[in-house]
């Protein structure tokens, strides 16, 4: 208001005592007042010549009288002069277009581009308006902004892609837009269900307005669901989401020459394998086509790469061999979990790993015992992380605390004994639950606060690590830094169910298989992505993509499909939608008032506002004394 | 002696229900600070005998009892009246104002309770005369025993009044009372100064002592409003619009000169005049009464 802020605005309510002189001034101000007074008659009949002087008067003493009312409410209510992008904060209406494949149905773009801009349109006049995009991930098209042909010009350029769908991405860039800013948020999209699948944490501040501009979805759509290659051939399955039956035909073709092509008839919501018998070259790359002209354009093809895939491998460090002490098995089941035919998972102690020869690169290695590597070992060890390599520490009881360093190639310094957990101090707080290893965790049903902690060990130095999540007690319980061109993953507890229980909990498998795949992100091991995982430089495009040449890896062809699941154009509704946006405290504003704290601290306008309330108020008194001075000058008669 | 002192403030007697209560703390209070009787020295008539006791004057002592009966009785004397006293109260609608919670009408009606009280005290005849434009009740003086009670309860009843015509009632007041005595007037006066100084001179050419007591309201005396506003004679219905703090000054001046005005003339006819502001205390004006009722 007018370029000032105000810590403790409640205060200003104060100021509706202004009302008390004004009202007295009103009920004085009648001058046709009657007094009976019998001496009336010595009265001199002379004209009320005073009466504009005295008006004035009376003018300028109600006038100062609020002025001193103002300033005080005003001064409790500590004001600060705003500055910079605070004074022009308005605000947002943030307009989340979907682009998911699912949008890309004939006909659905365009009803979701004139809702778009209808949105754009509509915003109130003194609102910013901004774009966000999304499907798997959210991103800022336009920022915030009072240009609204930006925002329309964006929006005429836009094209949807072939990304799955994913809400909680689009309200959370929805909410970065917004900033500190109120406003609202309209999510322009198909409904599709998938978008709600991910049991992600749908979280908007109070405050936010959510509301939905629905397009209709695909009414049929066929999709190629999976294809892969055996000895004798390929096989792709083929799902139908239409409600009638279908007929379709599917060609196989090779580094882009079609091979073969068969005819497929389709039940209604149905799938069906179909087969292409003959042997294929052992090298390059396959897809499979189906026409499908009403559905989906994005999921009729899907790629394959003919080489046979190298399996990626998953070493299990513990301190002794898993024959004898069956330690590693929680860890070794929760990766297998993720039933993936190119994964492998070897649980070795220390002894074994010193003898493990360069050529078998693991592609990532969960350390939960250190006690048994020797010396080449450790070095070996080191020298995998600094050299790009992945590894997750367990600080549980067979971690040996004096070679650590060793092992791990840089210092790392921790308290020389464990710390027993007690009370609330022994439950894990996500403290980034927007990372990848804990996104799908942070939500209610598979809560990390759950999990209930006997010991772990505390870090001493936590500089250079990024907390991903803190024990209750405040120490870190899982840390994240680069190590050389390595990412070391670091958990303060064991994970052999000794310290903890938390290898018997269903978070387990899920935070395991997601801290693997977030290892792995970039694929180093693998050839074949769906969306929205693609390694870097490739861009997020079904087909076939070739990775250059970087330092030891040589330059390699990676096929990337759509994720099936979006291929589904069964939708919720608008009220499902609203119904899973859970609503939190708005703490947006947290740094901002820190900020208004600091303004206003430095700026101490209340004192000056006092100061200037007590000018007003000796004028006051003095207008008053005078006006009092003017009506008893006689004393009287005696 | 704070108490009695305290009960002569007209705020706090008006809070006194009964008039003869009122009356009686305001006498004794006047009376309890006196060092010496006002009665002294009137007229006396036979009240009783006793027994001599040793200590009585020998001039009291009766020598035709002595001579008879050979005993020495004292003659007892109680006083008696040689005074006959009117008190002339304004009823006129002017004596219903009053700013501080008192109005002028029941200060007056304090006064002549008080002075009523202490007149049969003193064994004068005491009589009340309620006028406005006319004589609207009539008390006849007397100084017998249950005289007092009928006064008071005549000035309790009193009619409220309308217009003042103070010469009127005084013109022929003087052709009444054929007796010389004293004649207390309670009004404000707000009336012609020159027929109510000519009323009164009527009385003092006929013999007739006069003490008039002067009522004006502290807002009469000093003008203290402070908001414009429509000043309404109630008697005359004549409003005038004024700014106090403009007409404060002439107004002031008006009064004083009107003050002045019965000051000079009443005191030049031998006529006691005293102002009184009806939110001061009422010994002032008692202790004016037995002044002037102790030259007589």
């Amino acid at each position: 208001m007018f370029g000032l802020g105000f810590l403790a605005p409640a205060f200003l309510a104060g100021a509706l005592a202004v009302g008390i002189p004004i009202l007295l001034h009103l009920f004085r101000r009648r001058s046709d007042r009657v007094i009976d007074f019998p001496a009336a008659q010595m009265l001199p009949q002379a004209p009320v010549q005073q009466q504009e002087r005295r008006r004035l008067r009376d003018l300028l003493l109600l006038a100062l009288r609020i002025a001193a009312l103002v300033l005080l409410a005003c001064s409790f209510a500590r004001p600060y002069v705003l500055r910079g992008a605070d004074a022009l904060k308005a605000p947002i209406t943030v307009v989340a277009v979907d682009t998911s494949l699912s949008m890309s149905a004939p006909g659905t773009w365009r009803e979701a581009m004139r809702l778009a801009v209808a949105a754009v349109d509509a915003a109130p006049v003194a609102d910013l308006v901004g774009v966000v995009t999304f499907d798997d991930r959210g991103q800022t098209g336009v920022a915030p902004t009072a240009n609204r042909a930006e925002a329309r010009a964006f929006l005429a350029a836009l094209t949807p892609g072939a990304g799955g769908t994913r809400y909680a991405a689009a309200l959370g860039a929805s909410v970065d837009a917004l900033g500190a800013s109120r406003g609202r948020i309209v999510v322009v999209t198909d409904l599709q269900q998938q978008g709600l699948a991910g049991g992600d944490a749908v979280s908007v501040p109070d405050g936010v307005d959510v509301s939905v501009a629905a397009v209709p979805p695909a009414a049929a759509n066929v999709a190629v669901a999976a294809f892969s290659r055996d000895g004798q051939g390929a096989t792709a399955v083929v799902q139908s989401y239409a409600p009638g039956p279908r007929v379709v035909t599917a060609r196989l073709r090779v580094d882009g020459a079609e091979v073969r092509q068969t005819r497929t008839e389709l039940a209604p919501f149905a799938s069906a394998d179909v087969r292409f018998a003959g042997p294929l070259p052992a090298a390059g790359v396959a897809e499979v086509v189906i026409d499908d002209a009403d559905g989906l354009a994005g999921d009729n093809t899907r790629y394959l790469r003919l080489e046979s895939e190298r399996p990626r491998t998953f070493i299990v460090l513990t301190a002794d061999p898993p024959e004898s002490a069956r330690t590693g098995l929680y860890v070794q089941r929760a990766l297998e979990a993720a039933d993936d035919p190119a994964t492998r998972v070897v649980v070795m102690d220390g002894r074994r790993y010193n003898t493990v020869g360069p050529g078998d690169r693991p592609a990532a290695i969960f350390v939960l015992g250190t006690r048994t590597l020797d010396r080449a070992g450790r070095a070996r060890l080191a020298s995998y992380l600094r050299d790009g390599g992945r590894v997750f520490l367990t600080l549980g009881p067979d971690v040996d605390l004096p070679s650590l360093s060793d092992v791990l190639g840089m210092a790392v310094r921790l308290a020389p004994e464990p710390v027993v957990a007690t009370g609330d101090e022994a439950t894990i707080v996500a403290a980034d639950s927007r990372h990848p290893v804990l996104r799908r965790l942070a939500g209610p049903a598979s809560s990390l606060g759950r999990v209930s902690i006997e010991q772990y060990r505390r870090l001493l130095d936590e500089s250079g690590w990024s907390v991903l999540a803190r024990f209750a007690g405040g120490a870190l319980a899982l840390g994240e830094r680069q190590v050389g061109r390595g990412t070391l993953l670091v958990f303060a507890s064991d994970l052999d169910n000794r310290w903890n229980r938390f290898p018997v909990q269903p978070s387990f498998a899920p935070f395991l298989v997601e801290t693997a795949r977030y290892l792995t992100r970039d694929g180093v091991s693998t050839s074949a992505f769906v969306l929205p995982s693609v390694p870097p430089g490739v861009p997020p495009v079904p087909g076939a993509h070739l990775i250059a040449a970087v330092g030891d890896q040589a330059a390699r062809t990676v096929v990337v499909n759509v994720n099936p699941a979006e291929s589904d154009p069964a939708v919720t509704t608008a009220e499902a939608f609203t119904a899973s946006v859970s609503r939190v405290d708005d703490t947006r504003e947290a740094p901002a008032i820190e900020e208004a704290r600091a303004q206003e601290a430095q700026q101490r306008l209340w004192q000056i506002g006092l100061l200037v309330m007590l000018a007003v108020l000796v004028v006051e008194s003095l207008v008053g004394r005078v006006a009092r001075a003017g009506r008893s000058a006689e004393p009287g008669v005696g | 002696m704070a108490a009695p002192a305290r009960y002569l403030d007209p705020a706090v007697l008006a809070r006194i229900g009964s008039l003869d209560l009122k009356a009686k703390i305001v006498v004794e209070g006047v009376l309890t600070g006196l060092h010496r009787s006002p009665r002294r020295g009137f007229s006396v008539e036979f009240a009783e005998y006793r027994q001599y006791l040793p200590g009585d004057a020998l001039a009291t002592i009766d020598w035709k009892v002595f001579a008879r009966s050979d005993r020495h009785y004292v003659k007892k004397f109680e006083e008696d009246t040689n005074l006959e006293c009117h008190l002339l109260l304004d009823v006129s609608g002017s004596m219903h104002y009053g700013s501080r919670g008192v109005t002028k009408g029941e200060y007056g009606c304090f006064l002549a309770a008080s002075l009523a009280y202490l007149m049969h005290r003193q064994r004068d005849a005491v009589g009340l005369i309620a006028f406005d434009d006319e004589i609207v009740h009539r008390v006849p003086p007397s100084a017998r025993a249950g005289h007092l009670r009928t006064l008071l309860l005549a000035l309790e009843r009193l009619p409220a009044g309308h217009r003042t015509n103070v010469a009127k009632p005084l013109g022929d007041l003087a052709k009444v009372l054929s007796k010389r005595g004293l004649v207390v007037v309670i009004s404000d006066l707000l009336d012609d100064q020159a027929r109510v100084i000519e009323g009164l001179r009527h009385f003092r050419q006929r013999g007739t002592d006069v003490i008039v007591f002067h009522l004006l309201d502290q807002q009469e005396l000093q003008f203290t409003f402070a908001d414009v506003a429509r000043f309404r004679d109630s008697e005359s219905a004549t409003e005038v619009l004024a700014d106090p703090s403009a007409v404060r000054g002439d107004y002031l001046r008006a009064v004083q000169g009107f003050v002045d005005t019965y000051r000079r003339e009443l005191g030049g006819a031998g006529i006691d005049y005293h102002l009184l502001d009806t939110s001061k205390p009422l010994d002032l004006a008692l202790m004016a009464y037995l002044n002037a009722r102790g030259r007589r």
